[in-house]
């Protein structure tokens, strides 16, 4: 799996599909290709790990549509994460195994990015990521700090790099990082 | 770390804390040091620092900068689990998992809460709570040692948390500080050095010692930022340059030579005095950076320092009138090579015009004629009072700006609150008419080199400046 690129399809996709400046605004894209976009049936699913810091402090619409424009993947299964890697890596296998709906074994887990990567979440990321099966893919989205309306807010640059670079020291092809707030 | 190594000697205090939360900013301010490696990126520092405070070469205080907290829920769970005694918990810890890589930060953190240290715990205000500081905070109120926090927010514009924050840190401290350590002023640092004192009543001797220590070290560095002006302002007052031209046609060039030389020096001496007054306040490595808007940006001899911090044309149109009169029969020249053409005669109201030309004619020019056919030119000294008040203005302006330029700070700073203020008029003309007379025969006396006359109002003089760099400590 790589790093989607910019294009002009997914700039074009944009315009189509939204022309509200919050999206218009966004300094980049991670939107599915336009075949991905055209069906709902055609969207990957995938099981989306949330914090229980900010669990229930987000619409479940404007998570949805976080996921499906910036990343062309619908939610399969939700899993509340208490960084218990026991626990948590429990639920991720549990998960798989029953109907969850998610394709490909894909993992997006929501991180707010001023939240520095501690050597914690990054052995609970691996130990998660083992569960899940080498290959399944392991998305970081990054959010910043909350505002008063959303959980959704732009990460600031610096934390994204210090994300970014965390994550690159893995060494792990499946995993990456991408922005969802913004 | 050795036991007796903090036991022996002064307090010390651990700076805990997530990474990136402001625990080397809270370092460096309250160790006053400038050298504190702060950077933006989380978890540089990765050993424990000691920046020891000394007094006369005794130290008094001792901060520890630490790694941040990177295993806490683990670290938790194994604390919780322990069934040894409460009291060797830490050192227990640090035991178990000294060769275990995943947990260096941990026992290097612990390190000195393990030898007893008090603990300052920095959580950034401007974000919100979350479990993992929970977490961190129960870690330290398991260690049952002295505690406080400090919620240092490093977004200043964003206290959205704040309340937040002073409940969930309530539950694991019983003392809690807001304390920005980027800004935080000199009143702000021992008020938090106050605070510390009330967390173990074993160390209020100790502390008090430490504080006493500060403030008088803080009086010195006052007396002595009092004297660095008053020597300012006598060097400047009796200053002057001077040459003797044997080509008359060069004449205007040598003026005009003489008045730069006389300016650049004056604007060195003030310079010089500035940096030694920065030295005092252990400002030694980044460049103190005034605020874009502040006058002593500009050039002391310009007409924006003279409309800010000197008198109205019309003040000054009088204060030189009163002084023309002193003249006599002098061949004044404005100053600074800008009207060199422009001489004044005899007589105040002459005087009083030539001052209301502009801000520039604060020296005296004298062209002394020799019997040979040559002349000797001389600039200075300076024959305007107001020029002095000027200088003692924006030394009093450049302290400000010293003391309350944190040490952990390495950005631009805000405005200070009271900057319109001082963009107005300078600290001396709040001073009462007969202070500033005794300032104008202060001024006289270093003109005219009355030693016995200087050293009688030289007190007053000091004992005022003293007094405003006190208000400017307290604002």
């Amino acid at each position: 799996m790589k790093t989607p690129a910019v294009t002009t399809k997914s700039r074009a996709y944009e315009k189509a599909d939204d022309e509200r400046s919050e999206t218009a605004a966004a300094p980049f894209r991670y939107g599915p290709s336009a075949s991905e976009e055209m069906s709902e049936d055609a969207l990957k699913t995938a099981i989306i790990l949330i914090p229980e810091d900010i669990a229930g402090k987000y619409r479940q619409d404007e998570l949805e549509e976080r996921l499906r424009r910036r990343l062309g993947l619908g939610i399969g299964a939700r899993i509340v994460c208490r960084f218990d890697p026991k626990a948590d890596a429990q639920a991720v296998e549990e998960t798989l195994k029953g109907d969850s709906g998610a394709s490909e074994n894909r993992l997006v887990f929501i991180q707010e990015a001023w939240q520095p990567p501690i050597q914690e979440t990054l052995s609970w990321i691996v130990s998660i990521r083992q569960k899940a099966g080498v290959e399944s893919g392991f998305i970081i989205g990054l959010i910043g700090k909350p505002s008063a309306e959303t959980i959704f807010t732009p990460p600031a640059d610096t934390d994204r790099m210090v994300w970014a670079h965390a994550v690159a020291k893995q060494g792990d092809p499946y995993l990456r990082v991408e922005v969802l707030g913004g | 770390m050795e036991e007796a190594h903090l036991t022996d000697r002064a307090p010390v205090f651990a700076i805990l804390g997530h990474p990136n939360e402001g625990k080397s900013s809270v370092v460096a301010t309250l160790a006053e040091d400038d050298s504190v490696r702060i950077s933006p990126t989380p978890g540089e520092t990765l050993k424990c620092l000691e920046y020891p405070v000394s007094i006369d070469g005794v130290e008094v205080i001792r901060f520890i900068d630490t790694p941040g907290f990177q295993q806490p829920r683990h670290s938790l769970a194994w604390m919780q689990n322990f069934e040894g005694p409460e009291a060797n918990c830490i050192s227990e810890f640090i035991r178990t998992h000294q060769n275990n890589p995943d947990f260096s930060h941990e026992c290097e953190l612990l390190g000195p809460v393990a030898d007893g240290a008090g603990i300052i715990f920095v959580a950034d205000g401007s974000r919100p709570v979350r479990q993992t500081d929970a977490v961190e905070m129960e870690i330290l109120r398991l260690t049952a040692l002295p505690r406080l926090v400090v919620i240092n927010p490093k977004d200043e514009s964003d206290l959205t948390y704040l309340a937040d924050w002073k409940a969930h840190a309530r539950k694991y401290f019983n003392t809690i500080r807001i304390f920005d350590a980027q800004r935080a002023t000199y009143a702000e640092r021992i008020e938090l050095l106050e605070s510390l004192k009330m967390i173990d009543p074993d160390w209020q001797a100790a502390l008090t010692y430490v504080i006493d220590a500060f403030k008088q070290d803080w009086h010195q560095r006052i007396a002595e930022t009092a004297n660095i002006i008053m020597g300012l302002v006598e060097t400047a007052a009796g200053h002057l340059v001077k040459k003797t031209c044997r080509d008359f046609s060069r004449m205007d060039q040598v003026k005009r030579e003489l008045a730069e030389k006389y300016r650049a020096d004056i604007q060195h001496m003030e310079q010089a005095a500035h940096k030694r007054i920065r030295k005092r306040f252990k400002h030694n490595i980044f460049n103190l950076e005034l605020p874009p808007r502040s006058i002593l940006n500009e050039d002391l001899f310009s007409s924006r320092t003279w409309k800010v911090l000197g008198l109205n044309r019309w003040q000054l149109a009088t204060a030189a009138g009163a002084g023309g009169g002193l003249i006599g029969a002098n061949i004044d020249l404005a100053l600074a090579g800008l009207s060199f053409g422009v001489f004044t005669a005899l007589g105040g109201a002459i005087g009083a015009g030539s001052a209301a030309l502009g801000t520039d004619r604060m020296a005296r020019t004298k062209i002394l004629g020799l019997p040979v056919g040559r002349v000797k030119i001389r600039v200075g000294p300076i024959q305007n009072d107001q020029m002095l008040f000027v200088i003692i203005d924006r030394a009093l302006i450049y302290f400000s700006h010293v003391i309350n330029w944190a040490h952990s700070r390495r950005d631009q700073p805000q405005p200070p609150a009271n900057a319109a203020a001082e963009e107005k008029s300078g600290y001396t003309t709040t001073w009462e008419g007969g202070l500033k007379q005794a300032g104008r025969r202060f001024f006289r006396a270093v003109r005219k080199g009355h030693t016995q006359r200087i050293e009688e109002l030289k007190p007053r003089m000091i004992e005022a400046i003293t007094t405003q760099l006190n208000n400017i400590s307290n604002e």
